[in-house]
């Protein structure tokens, strides 16, 4: 089922043969020299107006905070009235640290379990009876079932790992966190950011990656740059938000050290 | 100064009074201007359609002409846009694999020169003393937009004109829908295009659209004439000479 | 198919009765006039907040990746099916569009999915994937809004990244009327509720998710999607099985890249600084509690690529990053759309990648399409030079420099189901032959051209011609101003006027004039109308220069 035997072998000889080659490259291309984009020449707090600037432009809601209370309050606010509409947190640290899932409870909301938690519970309610082999369809089984109530909800909280200044751009790195889907599945995405992790732009994002991942070893398996809410124009090109992911982004910057 | 002219055939054989306000107008400017009557086509009609060999035929025993003619004359001159980057841009494709052509080709493009480029860049004359009484706009011919770059020569002699009032149309450097043998395969998208354009034009309000070309003049008027518009459309040249109202 | 009436049964080969069709559709034309004036003012808007300077840097750097790219595109390739590979995916690699077709119907098989959501993939039209799922069985459904109205509708995207640009919110309305058995709706917000919510059924029974590639970093084995709605991110995310289908062009080196291209591509597109989501998604899922698919395969597909790869004229055909700026620029696609085209790729580019892909003989008209005015070229993100292209593809269709591509691809995705017979289908595109009246048509214009150049070989002979050309217009037409009814163009005749031919052409005129311009330098007199000029530059300038 890998294809024809000797696709690849056959396709890169086509290719060589068009470039009019014949042999294998023993050795990498040298890389074409170093392109540098102009530096934004702003301090700290520019970049974090820059931010703001950008994010307001692309419609989404911003709120910069400076104490846990605030925060609280403010994310309450953004959740919708009745207490019974189930609200998605991913497993991220800072919003563990913030002790969000406890606060929400305690609140008389009703939150979904992490993902991780979700499926602990089930396994142990599934008993132990089951043969190792047979766990692996039991956690795809209940990872589906998870997914069911995450369309449920009506509003994913997540925390971003950076964001970019000058496009008003939230980086999600989801491995551990599960930030994946709760970014994008509730009509409403609520997004905590550590104003201390606003890069100038995509250039250092991707130089940031490179270093901190050190690929060509293991980029992260899934990072998504979020540019306001989810929109189209396909439809005599006004702008509709919300059409697949969330209709609305509300980010909170606030500063854990603070 | 002499200047040997390079007339294009569209210009020879339907507007040959575009030719002859460039005669007019150079002379004025103390230019010496030659002709060579031996002259024919630049071979952009076969290039175009893809008949190359047709077109290097023809290319070939013009580029000889114009490399004769620079040997007594400084310059070569044409009014049109389209024929210049023939000449200054396709030759060198054209003779890709004959040597002795492509050095030719490339000694010929550094002295042949579009009209209006002429005047502002090497003669360095935007006001020609020109006077015409009237609201003016101008359309961007391609070749000498894209092709060679010329924007902002002709703007600067039409606004020098005594009289004259320039005015933008809303997208000057939209074709005219011409193309050469485009306009004849594709007549309905050429005339598409050129509806677009003659409805431009009217909008503007001018009474006179200016070109620097003449293929791009025929294609213009030839709608809005159809359309039975007022306006009338005039070469750069044509306009240059002008001296008085209309 | 299942879709109702084929509404455009036209292939590149009737490009002239298409556009005819076209161009009696007011309500079409009025649609691709607003749409592709609202995307080009957007994108002047971005490039003039990026700055005239950094944005020529950035089309000269893209262009310059993707020139070294494709001078070592097997090097990049190997490299990235390796990470991928080392990364958990699988790689197939498919020389033809069948191939790919039945690598990813075969799979749908085997994983037993009877749903499979796409996300908006130019590369899954060229090779007419969903005719094929759906003949294996495989309902296929498109997600991105304006694809799945277009698949609703049973036609075919109208723009690259436009799809259903030629319809208007009534025409959607009535659409989502008759096939979702809704009550009509024109609110477009609201009918943009109704697809989220239909179409998020269709992505939770989803077993497979098919997606394209934007880039694929070699480096690291990272694709990268770039999308505004998020149905790519739920394509990816949700099915067991995420397909991811590049053409070998899609490639580029390191991660670093990417940054280059991503500011060039949102703005020439949309005008956006970003578009709304980028995924980075580099390797599968370890553990069964991790998000994504269980299961990736990338299939890399040739289908008539390296054709291009081979020509040194056309290569940079590869260079296009899909953007779709061209098509709103050209004069010619603004006023016919995308459908008249006759393939999947319209406009400037699909001009030069049709012939290319399904035979030039099949496609010979679009080259043609085109005054050449260069306005494709001046906003190319990648500087691609589209009209030298058209030129050089007129000359290889004119003098049989190539007479087929080395590999066909298929006919428009929509328009048959894919059956046994496909080889013989896909034998039949290269030995497509052109209807007589065309052949008659070309045979006619040869002899033309070879006359005329005959008669620009010598002065002599361009003073005949000109002369008959002057006696045939006194005897057709003395009184009649217009040359062009006179001569019988008809169909150019419908809308312009053609002057007449001069009384006497310049080079007769010459001597006169050459007469009085050396009495004017000879006596040095102003000729009356001169007048001082501002700049005091005015006549007699060169003479005193």
């Amino acid at each position: 089922m890998e294809g024809l035997p000797g696709g690849r072998e056959q396709m890169l000889a086509q290719i060589r043969d068009a470039l009019g080659r014949r042999a294998v490259p023993a050795v990498a291309p040298a890389p074409l020299p170093p392109f540098h984009s102009n530096p934004d020449g702003l301090d700290a707090g520019e970049r974090v107006a820059r931010f703001i600037f950008e994010l307001k432009r692309v419609g989404a809601g911003v709120e910069q905070l400076s104490t846990e209370a605030e925060v609280k309050e403010h994310l309450a606010g953004l959740l919708p009235a009745g207490t019974d509409v189930p609200v998605a947190l991913s497993d991220g640290a800072a919003l563990r640290r913030l002790g969000l899932r406890e606060w929400l409870e305690g609140a008389g909301r009703r939150v979904l379990p992490s993902l991780r938690e979700f499926v602990a519970e089930g396994l142990e309610a599934g008993g132990a009876r089951r043969e190792p082999d047979a766990r692996g369809e039991e956690v795809a089984a209940l990872v589906e079932q998870y997914r069911g109530l995450l369309l449920e909800a009506a509003v994913g909280v997540t925390a971003a790992d950076l964001a970019l200044a000058d496009t008003g751009t939230l980086v999600i790195v989801s491995g551990e966190e599960q930030h994946r889907l709760i970014s994008l599945l509730p009509p409403t995405h609520v997004c905590l950011l550590d104003p201390a992790r606003v890069l100038p732009s995509l250039t250092q994002l991707l130089a940031h990656v490179r270093r901190r991942f050190n690929p060509p070893r293991a980029a992260p398996k899934n990072m998504t740059c979020i540019t306001g809410p989810s929109r189209t124009a396909d439809i005599e090109q006004a702008i509709t938000t919300g059409v697949h992911g969330p209709k609305t982004l509300h980010v909170i910057l606030y500063s854990p050290g603070s | 100064m002499r200047v040997s002219l390079f007339i294009t055939c569209v210009v020879d054989q339907l507007y040959p009074r575009v030719g002859e306000a460039a005669v007019e107008l150079l002379t004025r400017l103390g230019v010496e201007v030659t002709f060579n009557p031996e002259q024919t086509c630049c071979g952009q009609p076969a290039y175009n359609t893809g008949y190359r060999r047709e077109a290097r035929a023809v290319a070939a025993r013009t580029l000889d002409l114009l490399d004769r003619e620079l040997r007594t004359s400084d310059y070569v001159v044409a009014p049109s846009g389209s024929c210049a980057a023939m000449v200054k841009k396709c030759y060198a494709e054209l003779f890709a694999r004959e040597l002795e052509e492509r050095e030719r080709a490339r000694r010929v493009a550094g002295r042949f020169y579009e009209l209006s480029q002429f005047l502002v860049d090497v003669l360095g004359v935007e006001d020609v003393g020109a006077v015409f009484e009237g609201r003016v706009t101008y359309h961007d011919s391609c070749h000498l937009l894209r092709e060679l770059g010329v924007s902002g020569a002709p703007r600067k002699l039409i606004r020098a004109v005594g009289g004259a009032d320039f005015v933008e149309m809303s997208a000057p450097e939209a074709c005219c829908g011409f193309g050469g043998t485009f306009s004849v395969k594709h007549p309905e998208l050429s005339a598409a295009m050129a509806a677009d354009k003659a409805a431009d034009i009217e909008r503007s309000g001018a009474e006179v659209v200016v070109a620097c070309d003449a293929s791009c003049m025929m294609q213009t008027a030839g709608v809005l004439s159809r359309r039975g518009s007022a306006v009338r459309c005039l070469h750069l040249a044509e306009l240059l000479v002008s001296r008085g109202g209309q | 198919m299942t879709m109702e009436s084929r509404k455009h049964p036209d292939g590149p080969e009737t490009f002239v009765e298409n556009y005819r069709r076209a161009l009696d559709d007011s309500g079409l034309r009025g649609a691709l006039a607003t749409a592709t004036g609202k995307a080009l003012d957007s994108r002047r808007q971005a490039v003039a907040d990026v700055g005239e300077g950094d944005w020529e840097r950035l089309r000269s750097r893209a262009r310059a990746i993707k020139e070294h790219t494709v001078e070592h595109l097997d090097f990049y390739l190997a490299q990235l099916a390796d990470k991928v590979e080392r990364g958990g995916g699988h790689v197939f690699w498919a020389q033809t569009a069948e191939d790919a077709r039945r690598y990813i119907t075969e799979l749908a098989a085997r994983k037993g999915c009877g749903v499979a959501v796409k996300s908006k993939s130019m590369m899954t039209e060229e090779i007419g994937l969903n005719a094929a799922l759906e003949a294996a069985g495989v309902e296929a459904v498109e997600t991105d809004l304006g694809e799945y109205i277009v698949q609703l509708a049973g036609e075919r995207p109208s723009h690259i990244n436009m799809p259903a640009i030629h319809k208007t919110r009534g025409d959607v309305a009535d659409l989502f009327t008759a096939k979702l058995g809704v009550e009509r709706d024109d609110d477009i917000a609201r009918m943009a509720g109704l697809a989220r919510r239909v179409l998020r059924r269709r992505f939770a029974e989803a077993g497979m998710g098919i997606t394209g590639v934007n880039y694929a970093v070699a480096e690291t084995g990272t694709l990268v999607l770039v999308e505004n709605e998020g149905n790519i991110r739920l394509t990816n995310s949700l099915p067991r099985v995420h397909v991811a289908l590049m053409g070998i062009e899609k490639v580029i080196p390191r991660l670093e890249d990417v940054d280059v291209f991503l500011r060039l591509l949102s703005r020439s597109a949309s005008g956006q600084q970003l578009c709304s989501y980028l995924s980075f998604l580099t390797g599968v899922k370890t553990s069964p509690s991790e998000e994504g698919p269980e299961e990736f395969h990338l299939v890399i597909l040739d289908n008539g690529r390296t054709g291009m790869l081979a020509n040194p004229h056309l290569r940079e055909s590869l260079f296009c990053i899909r953007c779709g700026a061209c098509l709103n620029v050209c004069p010619v696609y603004q006023k016919i759309g995308g459908h008249a085209y006759g393939w999947v790729y319209p406009g400037p580019i699909g001009a030069v990648l049709t012939p290319q892909m399904v035979g030039r003989e099949r496609a010979a008209a679009l080259p043609f399409a085109s005054s050449l005015c260069g306005a494709c070229r001046d906003v190319c993100p990648v500087k691609i030079n589209i009209p030298d292209m058209l030129l050089r593809l007129r000359h290889e269709i004119k003098e049989g420099v190539r007479k087929s591509p080395p590999r066909a691809a298929t006919r428009p995705a929509h328009h048959r189901l894919v059956t046994d017979d496909e080889a013989d289908d896909e034998a039949e595109d290269e030995l497509y032959v052109a209807p007589l009246r065309h052949r008659a048509a070309d045979f006619v214009e040869r002899a033309l051209f070879m006359l005329w150049a005959a008669a620009m070989k010598t002065p002599f002979r361009y003073r005949a011609a000109s002369r008959v050309a002057r006696v045939a217009q006194s005897l057709f037409g003395r009184r009649n101003k217009d040359a062009a009814r006179v001569l019988r163009v008809p169909r150019w005749a419908a809308s312009r006027d053609l002057p007449p031919f001069a009384a006497r052409p310049f080079r007769e005129r010459w001597p006169e004039l050459s007469k009085d311009a050396e009495e004017y330098r000879a006596a040095k007199i102003a000729l009356p109308g001169d007048r001082p000029t501002r700049d005091g530059k005015g006549p007699a300038a060169a003479r005193r220069g």
